[in-house]
C-alpha cells in the first residue's frame, strides 16, 4: 500500500524539468532554429561545390590525361623550355597572366603547366618530348576556392569557418531535441 | 567592402533574421502581414536558387559585372524585397477576419 496517496499518476510528459534545464533546452531549440536558418545560403554552396569537388573527374572539371611514360624524368626537357611550350598552347592574354604552377608527375611522364587567368587554364606537356598533350581548364580551382569562400577575398574564408562551426552547433542541439524532445514545455 | 559584397552578406544573414522576425508568432497576425512574410519567403527562396545556379555555372570565376556576378550579390536580397512587394500588393486587399 503506498504511503502518499496522489489524485492521479503524472505522466513523464507532465513532468516539468528544473529551470536550469529547461533554459538549456530553450537555448538548444533557439540556437538549432537561428543557426539554421541563418546558414543555409553558405551550407548549400558548401554541398554543392563539395559533391561537384568529389566527383570531379567523372564531371570533366579537370583534365585527365592519359600518358604511360616511364623514365620520362630522366629525359626530361628543361623547366624553362616545357613553361615556353605551354605559353605557346594558350591565347596570348591567358599567357600574359603568368604561370601559377607547374606540376610535375613523373610517373605519368608530362607537366601540368596552371595559368594564373580567370577561367585557370592547364596545359600538359609531355616531359620528354615537350609535346603539348591537352589543353584546358580547370574548373575545379575555382570550385575550392567557392568552397573555402577564397573566391570572395582573403577574409572570406570566415564564411567557410562560421558554416563549420554552425555545423557543428546544429548536430549536437538537434540530438538534444531529439532527446529530450519536451525538456523545453 | 563594396556594395556589392555588403548586398550578399545581407542575403545570408540579414534578410533571414528579418524572414525570421516576421514568422514569429505568424498566426496572430494580420492576414497582410502573413502575406508579406509568405511574399518574402518565397522571393528569397527563389533569389537562393538563382544564386545557387550562378555561383555554381559555368564553374569559371565571374568578371567583374554581367548578369551573373549581379544574381550572385543580389539575387538573395532583391528576391526577397520583390516577393514582399508583392505579399503587400495581394494581402493589401485582404480583410482579417
Amino acid at each position: 500500500m503506498p504511503l502518499s496517496a496522489s489524485p492521479r499518476p503524472v505522466a513523464a510528459a507532465e513532468r516539468k524539468p528544473r529551470t536550469g534545464g529547461r533554459g538549456w533546452a530553450r537555448w538548444m531549440f533557439y540556437s538549432h532554429l537561428w543557426l539554421g536558418i541563418l546558414t543555409t545560403g553558405i551550407v548549400l554552396v558548401i554541398c554543392v561545390t563539395g559533391v561537384l569537388l568529389n566527383h570531379k573527374r567523372r564531371l570533366g572539371l579537370m583534365p585527365d590525361v592519359p600518358n604511360e611514360a616511364p623514365g620520362a624524368l630522366a629525359a626530361s626537357l628543361p623547366v624553362a623550355e616545357l613553361a615556353a611550350r605551354a605559353e605557346r598552347a594558350v591565347p596570348a592574354a591567358v599567357a600574359a597572366s603568368g604561370i601559377d604552377r607547374m606540376d610535375v608527375r613523373p610517373g605519368d611522364g608530362f607537366v601540368k603547366v596552371r595559368f594564373d587567368d580567370r577561367e585557370v587554364h592547364e596545359v600538359t606537356v609531355d616531359l620528354a618530348s615537350g609535346r603539348v598533350l591537352h589543353v584546358g581548364l580547370r574548373n575545379d580551382v575555382f570550385l575550392e576556392k567557392l568552397h573555402s569562400g577564397e573566391v570572395f577575398g582573403d577574409g572570406w574564408t570566415l564564411l567557410s569557418d562560421i558554416a563549420a562551426i554552425a555545423l557543428s552547433i546544429l548536430v549536437i542541439s538537434g540530438y538534444c531535441l531529439w532527446l529530450y524532445p519536451r525538456a523545453r514545455a | 567592402m563594396t556594395e556589392s559584397r555588403l548586398a550578399l552578406v545581407a542575403g545570408l544573414f540579414i534578410v533571414p533574421a528579418v524572414l525570421l522576425w516576421l514568422g514569429h508568432r505568424l498566426r496572430r497576425r494580420t492576414p497582410a502581414w502573413q502575406s508579406v512574410f509568405w511574399g518574402a519567403t518565397l522571393g528569397y527562396v527563389a533569389g537562393m536558387l538563382l544564386m545557387l545556379v550562378a555561383i555554381h555555372y559555368p564553374p569559371v570565376l565571374w568578371a567583374g559585372g554581367g548578369w551573373r556576378t549581379a544574381a550572385v550579390h543580389w539575387g538573395m536580397v532583391v528576391g526577397a524585397v520583390l516577393g514582399a512587394g508583392v505579399g503587400v500588393l495581394t494581402g493589401s486587399g485582404i480583410k482579417p477576419q
